[in-house]
């Protein structure tokens, strides 16, 4: 009888489950989708408000170039990416499962969730293309979302995947794009949901080999692949925003010279690298945290740890920089001279503000970590004066900020080795 | 805190310390592999000085924590390979071989490619042991080798000491296992040293081991 009543009371409510899917993976999505749909959102408001694009043009210039259409494509996967994940896979909502809940309501309701992660994207392709093409749109973008997130490690996904591509790759025909994506989706975000509670079993052969220094910066990219990928594809999807601001930055302001250009572009590029970076620096500092005691009893020196710990965050932002770079200058056609030049201060303005993010990071992540508020006093301390440097002095502002990390370097003690408070002995 | 303690592991000794939850145990083993600075005092190992920082001290040294929570997301072989690196080991034939020798003593052939955090604790536990004998180090610290392992397993670390002991390897442990520490004495006969953790200080233990 309390086992019947049990069942009737949890298949029925509809509320129960909104607000049990709500404070695990509700929240956890709108947490991770905020910063970059607001960002998607100021990007669209220069886009549309300001130089009067309309959504139909945006869907007119997809649908007559394919390499458009295909940036446009992984953008948004990668913007919208961090929310899907965290909509399917969830940790804190894999108990949902074990309630006695009818599986196609729990369906509606995470089908839902996932429509209101594509709700900017539907927004474009409705308004420009008309119900049909924006169905089609949708579909696609969830499809290529979900599979993403398979990892296509099975047969039937990387043959769902192909036929996406194909599809997006042919001239547009949205009654094939939406029959190809409707079950494409449909079939990610179950495998992706079904999948999520598994431990990822292999590791892989990735190397780690060579001296200390080699060894364990490749060991913290690797734990940055695997537990950051949401932070990763954040800082990809940033990167992608100050490239579209640059790009009508550019086009719009029209730099009288070409160290205003520079300036311009590396101002609007600092802080996507800032953000991006900085969310990157948490589970990079906790990686070298799970290793400390290895770390002691090795005798790992000071000096290959801190620079085991930068390489990852730096060779990140430097490949974000040089992407931005060159695919700016391309889009803009600047000759090969400035192109180069534009990719150097770039992925010089990177490794510097590598170099600083992760002194930020270490001081705001002091102690337990659990102080918000210096995260974000450093950060935003950070992000206030890299940009407002680089717009009052352009590139040469770079200058200052290498100065600002030969001090730190200097300053630098020899980092003891971890003497936890209290535990001095006397021998 | 401990304090005026005196500790010396000669050749083909094993020194097991004992004593309840609080005690000191693991403190005192974190400061003995390197982990914690003591603030008075010294650790050599091999006539090599352990405290700040020396690295031909803790080339000798290998240590199997008790938790194994703080692992990081790599696969057991990726584990391995970054330990041998910060120890900077040779790898040669030789040496996979021994490597893939004990592997399969241990049972973790099928763990190979597994990440850590899949792992359950006494595979974790075991992993760690295998990292720790990596170079086959002259000291192996072990803190409660004996917990979360099944009696295979048990089986296996007791082996291993006795075959370390063999071969005039020290081998210092900190357990409250006293079953496990009955074993050990049986195992090893007049090579185990067992002294009690208590206020701080150490006491002989050996007599009350063998009569219980």
């Amino acid at each position: 009888m309390a086992r019947t009543d049990a069942v009737n009371v949890s298949e029925s409510g509809w509320t129960g489950l909104l607000r049990a899917f709500w404070v695990s993976s509700g929240r956890a999505a709108v947490a991770r989708a905020m910063p970059l749909y607001f960002a998607v959102l100021i990007g669209a408001s220069v886009l549309f408000e300001g130089s009067g694009v309309r959504p139909a043009d945006v869907v007119q210039a997809t649908g007559a170039s394919l390499g458009q259409r295909l940036l446009l494509y992984l953008a948004w996967t990668l913007v919208s990416l961090p929310a899907l994940r965290a909509v399917l896979a969830t940790p804190s909502s894999f108990f949902l499962r074990t309630l006695p809940v009818a599986r196609w309501r729990m369906w509606t309701v995470w089908s839902a969730a996932l429509l209101l992660a594509e709700l900017p994207w539907a927004y474009l392709w409705l308004r420009g293309g008309g119900l049909g093409p924006g169905l089609a749109a949708v579909a696609a973008a969830l499809a290529a979302g979900t599979l993403a997130l398979t990892r296509l490690e099975q047969p039937a996904e990387r043959s769902a995947a192909l036929a996406l591509g194909a599809v997006l790759c042919a001239p547009p025909f949205w009654p094939l794009l939406l029959a190809v994506s409707a079950p494409a989706a449909a079939l990610g975000a179950r495998r992706v949901w079904l999948r999520a509670p598994q431990a990822r079993g292999s590791g892989g052969s990735a190397g780690i080999a060579g001296g200390p220094l080699l060894a364990l910066a490749a060991s913290h990219a690797i734990v940055l692949w695997r537990q950051a990928r949401a932070q990763l594809s954040r800082a990809g999807a940033l990167t992608l925003l100050a490239l579209v601001a640059g790009y009508f930055g550019a086009k719009n302001t029209r730099p009288a010279s070409s160290a205003e250009l520079l300036g311009l572009c590396s101002a609007l590029l600092a802080p996507a690298l800032i953000l991006g970076g900085a969310s990157v620096c948490g589970p990079l500092l906790r990686s070298e945290a799970q290793l400390r005691w290895l770390l002691a009893v090795c005798g790992t020196p000071a000096r290959a740890r801190r620079l085991a710990r930068l390489a990852p965050l730096a060779l990140l932002l430097l490949g974000l920089a040089l992407l931005h770079g060159l695919a700016l200058a391309t889009l803009l056609q600047l000759p090969a001279p400035l192109t180069a030049l534009l990719a150097l201060l770039e992925s010089l303005a990177a490794l510097l503000l590598a170099s600083m993010l992760i002194e930020v990071a270490r001081w705001a992540l002091r102690g337990d970590g659990s102080d918000s508020g210096r995260l974000l006093l450093g950060v935003g301390g950070l992000l206030l004066g890299a940009t407002l440097s680089l717009a009052r002095w352009g590139t040469a502002a770079l200058i200052g900020w290498a100065v600002l990390v030969g001090l730190a370097a200097l300053a630098h003690r020899r980092e003891t080795l971890d003497a936890a408070p209290g535990a001095q002995l006397n021998l | 805190m401990l304090d005026g303690l005196q500790l010396a592991c000669a050749p083909g000794e094993v020194y097991a310390v004992l004593g309840e939850n609080g005690a000191g145990k693991s403190t005192l083993l974190r400061v003995l592999c390197g982990m914690l600075e003591p603030e008075r005092g010294t650790v050599l190992i091999q006539g090599h000085e352990l405290t700040g920082g020396g690295v031909a001290a803790r080339r000798h040294l290998g240590y199997v924590p008790d938790g194994t929570e703080s692992l990081p997301d790599l696969s057991l072989r990726e584990f391995v390979a970054l330990v041998r690196s910060l120890k900077q080991l040779p790898v040669d034939a030789a040496a996979e071989l021994e490597l893939a020798s004990r592997r399969e003593r241990l049972g973790l052939e099928q763990a190979w490619h597994q990440r850590l955090a899949t792992l359950s604790f006494g595979q974790r536990k075991r992993a760690c042991l295998l990292a720790a004998l990596l170079g086959d180090p002259w000291l192996l610290i072990l803190d409660e080798p004996s917990n979360g392992l099944d009696p295979s397993g048990v089986a296996k670390v007791l082996e291993l000491i006795a075959e370390r002991q063999a071969r005039d390897q020290a081998t210092l442990l900190a357990t409250n296992d006293l079953a496990f520490t009955r074993q050990l004495a049986a195992a090893l006969g007049s090579a185990l040293h067992c002294q009690r953790l208590r206020d701080g200080q150490l006491l002989l233990e050996s007599h009350r081991i063998t009569e219980r």
